[in-house]
């Protein structure tokens, strides 16, 4: 099916008669800088190199490209900033690489309909300073916020921390504008916090990860801000009694966390390495495995209950101690160190395998064994971390530099991973997306009837195939 | 007897066809203005596999089939309107699943939504949609239609709760989409695709559903205001300083006449009223005053106020909130029933223009439903000849999509809305929905002749 055209040195001159010489890049650096995400570049066996990349000032500047990609079968593989960490973002296919980011503006905050709408260059961060700025909080919160564009937040339906309590970025999309793989350019949704007319063509564009159309506008829920907030620390003994207390947290006393997050020893070690920290005083050994519970709400009297009452619970469930953080500077030192994490074991491991698998919160004991027990066989170790609170368990496989066979027994202990995420009634990946990463695996997760269902889905939208080829499903 | 009620007695026995006139008459309607059409055929099964069969034998004898659930939707939705089979789920009705560690529920699509919100609530958690037929409407039909109710103002709508789904598609094969997880990205999110199809893209027969933790005993505080824009403008000033109750629902003065009765007697002189659920009333009494003190510091102070703290109390004014449509429909020799959302902020512009509209026309007009999200269920309605309907609809529609709304919040497109769907969506977009529904039912079986 993918008999795509080269792109000529020919189409090249058409492109920039089409859209101006500002717009289309060739030069080698750049072109080799847009065809990688944040997936380490050896994992991908043939490694493949954008032939140009467009940088879009406008929707009408996409129309165009997308009409003339599609009448010359060009590939065109949209693209944020890179962050991506499921190869999502890597041109499969070459052809051409769609940069939003000289599509960077924030177009409207509505306080009155609590909206904001954005280009999808805009940085995560700065919509989040918007929205602060007229009094409100927009929920999305995604670690690499900072770098991140909203964009493909939005494409990769991004999670983060305020899932728990304010669910992942697709729901908090009221509307968008996208061009079809041909040109055409139409909105779904709009300002409204409800709608029912026609088919909902808002939320399936979210997570599909640039393979229906490519997104031109967006706009964003924003929720009121809690008037207090405040972070627990609970310190536990080990990873088992700290998974094992998550669900009580709920359950027991009626009480949804903002953010609920786990980091195992071997995570906080990386990451305080990383930043270049002595031992915490929380964890003067190193040996716990840590959970950050963030609480929040509008009265203070009614949070320090809550607070007490989760502190409690904790201390009963066996944590060595809880902590809090309610003010701005210890706050941020726990955050920090929380999203070093990913950093560090990029700085300090040649092999890994970073997972982002995600089961019914009563099944993470079994799973946590589980990975303790293939680490152990293979020769690896794990650190575990990430957004326990919603089942979504980053588990970085990770091959000490003496290990015989990292990459085979990264496979591995991939293949055995999925193996038990898939028992437990689990998926494959809770927000970093399928892309080019996971495609080969998709399959023991999703039966043939819905791959069939994703296939006609495509079809559809992009008959001749050319927006993100070779991503989310095997060809 | 019709040949194709022939053919499925053959193939799937009389357990499962059904020869019942009344329960086939019962499926040429739902609770719509849509003229009723008396199908084919009945199949009422007990298991998936006969689902599958059921949409093997349609795609291979090329005849249509028409899912429904309880058949109280708005929008024609469940009416057979080119014959063929009805689908109807209702025996399906089985709890398979309570997991309140995992806080989901695995139903099948003929458990009622009341049914879903009871024993979530016997096992300490909560599942809060609450579409206004709540205790007959099934929640296959509520995923169809992604219904609403009075607290998706707080909760969000079914699409917010629906974690995954098993479907047959036309031609019988057998499907799962979602995730049992709360979160879950591998391929698209076709749950929240099926989620308000209306039926057109396959049959579900197994539904998972994210709970959620139990709120606070609430209770009921009902604002009145001198007039219905006061009571709108308090709506924009509870949001905007931060208060979220479970429910805001806003009824004007032909609304509130309606829902008079022996457990809700509004005051004479009120020209509106906000129905306001606050998660912890029914303890702490302090709750309702902080909303009072709001209202009078913003300077829009309601003119009277009930508090119903008790669930009797407050039970009584929800029933009564929840017969308004019927109440209205028996008052009236003639009511059309429109569903539109607009921008929040907008709400004032549109009741505005409502008022109008009906004036113009000659036409009584009543508006009631989801202020807190700019979702209002505007009733047009008259004793004498019904003719301005047509031109008051089209005006409302215009006025609607002029303020960036939509036509429908909650009750679906189905086939009463269907022609005035190209006013909102773009060739483009149309065009991709039919090309989605193509790629999944190509000989257009499946539910046809609703929303494109």
């Amino acid at each position: 099916m993918n008999d795509f055209a080269p792109l000529t040195p020919e189409l090249v001159a058409e492109l920039i008669c089409l859209l101006g010489e500002d717009r289309v890049h060739t030069d080698p650096d750049r072109l080799r800088a847009c065809s990688f995400d944040e997936v380490a570049p050896r994992f991908w066996k043939a490694p493949r190199t954008a032939e140009a990349v467009v940088t879009c000032r406008s929707t009408d500047e996409v129309s165009r490209l997308l009409a003339f990609a599609s009448g010359h079968r060009i590939p065109v593989t949209p693209r944020g900033a890179g962050t991506g960490l499921s190869g999502g973002a890597v041109p499969a296919h070459g052809g051409i690489v769609l940069s939003s980011e000289r599509m960077n503006r924030i177009l409207e905050v509505d306080a009155g309909n609590m909206t904001i709408t954005v280009q999808p260059g805009v940085i995560t961060s700065e919509i989040t300073a918007a929205a602060a700025e007229a009094g409100f909080l927009y929920a999305g919160d995604p670690c690499s916020g900072d770098a991140s564009c909203i964009g493909g937040n939005v494409a990769e339906n991004a999670g983060g921390n305020k899932v728990v309590k304010y669910g992942a970025t697709g729901a908090n999309v009221l509307a968008l504008e996208a061009v079809l793989a041909d040109g055409r350019v139409t909105r779904f949704g709009g300002k409204r916090q409800k709608d029912v007319t026609g088919l909902d063509f808002v939320h399936l564009l979210a997570g599909s990860e640039g393979t229906l159309a490519v997104i031109t506008e967006i706009t964003l829920r924003l929720v009121p801000w809690c008037a207090c907030s405040v972070d627990l620390l609970a310190c536990f003994p080990d990873t088992a009694s700290a998974v094992a207390f998550v669900p009580r947290i709920v359950r027991e006393t009626g009480i949804l966390p903002a953010a609920l997050e786990l980091m195992d020893p071997t995570a906080l070690a990386l990451g305080r390495r990383y930043l270049r920290a002595g031992a915490s005083p929380e964890d003067p050994d190193g040996t716990g495995t840590h959970l950050i519970i963030q609480l929040e709400g509008n009265h203070e009297e009614l949070l320090d209950t809550e607070l007490e009452t989760v502190g409690g619970l904790a201390l009963g469930a066996g944590a060595r101690q809880v902590y809090v953080a309610s003010h701005r500077h210890a706050r941020e030192r726990l955050w920090r160190l929380r999203k070093a994490i990913p950093e560090a074991v990029m700085a300090f491991y040649e092999w890994y395998s970073k997972e982002d698998v995600v089961v019914p919160l009563s099944e993470i004991p079994a799973l946590i064994d589980e990975v303790g027990d293939l680490c152990r066989d293979l020769g690896l170790r794990c650190a575990t971390f990430g957004h326990v609170g919603d089942g979504n368990l980053h588990v970085n496989l990770l091959a000490p530099a003496e290990h015989p066979d990292p990459e085979g027994s990264l496979e591995r202990a991939r293949l055995r991973l999925y193996a038990h995420v898939k028992e437990h009634g689990g998926t494959l990946s809770g927000e970093h997306g399928i892309g080019l990463k996971r495609r080969g695996y998709i399959d023991l997760f999703l039966d043939p009837a819905q791959l069939d269902l994703i296939r006609r889905v495509k079809a559809a939208f992009d008959p001749a195939g050319i927006l993100n080829p070779g991503k989310i499903v095997p060809e | 007897m019709t040949d194709l009620h022939t053919l499925l007695l053959r193939e799937l026995g009389p357990e499962i066809v059904c020869s019942d006139e009344a329960l086939t008459r019962d499926c040429s309607h739902d609770e719509s203005e849509q003229a009723p059409a008396i199908p084919d055929a009945v199949v009422a099964p007990t298991d998936p596999l006969q689902v599958e069969t059921l949409l093997r034998l349609a795609a291979e004898h090329r005849f249509p089939v028409t899912p429904r659930g309880a058949g109280t939707g708005k929008s024609g939705g469940s009416v057979p309107v080119r014959g063929g089979a009805v689908l109807t789920l209702h025996r399906m009705d089985h709890v398979l699943e309570l997991d309140p560690e995992n806080l989901l529920a695995v139903v099948e699509p003929g458990v009622t939504c009341a049914r879903l919100q009871r024993d979530a609530e016997a096992a300490g958690v909560f599942y809060p949609p609450d579409p206004a037929s709540l205790e007959t409407c099934s929640l296959g039909g509520n995923v169809a239609e992604n219904a609403g109710g009075p607290r998706a103002f707080r909760y969000g709508v079914t699409r917010e709760y629906v974690l995954g789904l098993e479907a047959v598609r036309m031609g019988g094969e057998r499907f799962d989409v979602g995730h049992r997880p709360v979160k879950g990205v591998s391929g698209y999110d076709l749950a929240a695709l099926l989620t308000g199809s209306e039926g057109t893209l396959a049959v579900f027969t197994k539904l998972i559903f994210k709970l959620i933790p139990r709120p606070g005993e609430p209770g009921l505080l009902i604002l009145y205001f001198p007039g219905l824009q006061d009571a709108v403008r308090a709506v924009t000033v509870l949001v905007q300083r931060r208060f979220f109750p479970m429910a805001l629902e806003l009824l004007d003065r032909p609304s509130l006449e309606a829902a008079r009765g022996p457990g809700f007697a509004p005051p004479d002189d009120a020209g509106g009223a906000l129905f306001c659920e606050l998660e912890g009333l029914a303890g702490d009494e302090a709750i309702g005053r902080g909303v009072l003190d709001c209202l009078a510091d913003a300077g829009c102070p309601p003119s009277g106020f009930e508090l119903r703290r008790d669930p009797e109390g407050a039970g009584a004014a929800w029933d009564a909130r929840r017969d308004v449509s019927k109440r209205l429909k028996a008052r009236f020799a003639h009511k059309i029933s429109e569903d539109v959302a607009v921008p929040r902020a907008l709400l004032p512009e549109l009741v505005r223009n409502v008022g109008e509209i009906a004036d113009g026309l000659g036409l009584d007009s009543a508006c009631y439903g989801h202020a807190g999200d700019g979702n209002l269920h505007v009733n047009f309605l008259t004793d004498k000849d019904p003719q301005g309907f047509l031109a008051a609809v089209e005006r409302l529609f215009r006025i609607t999509l002029l303020l960036g709304g939509t036509l429908s919040g909650e009750h679906g497109i189905g086939t009463l809305k269907r022609r005035f769907l190209p006013a909102e969506h773009a060739p483009a977009a149309l065009a991709m929905f039919r090309a989605v529904k193509r790629a999944w039912d190509p000989l257009d079986l499946l539910n046809p002749g609703k929303i494109l």
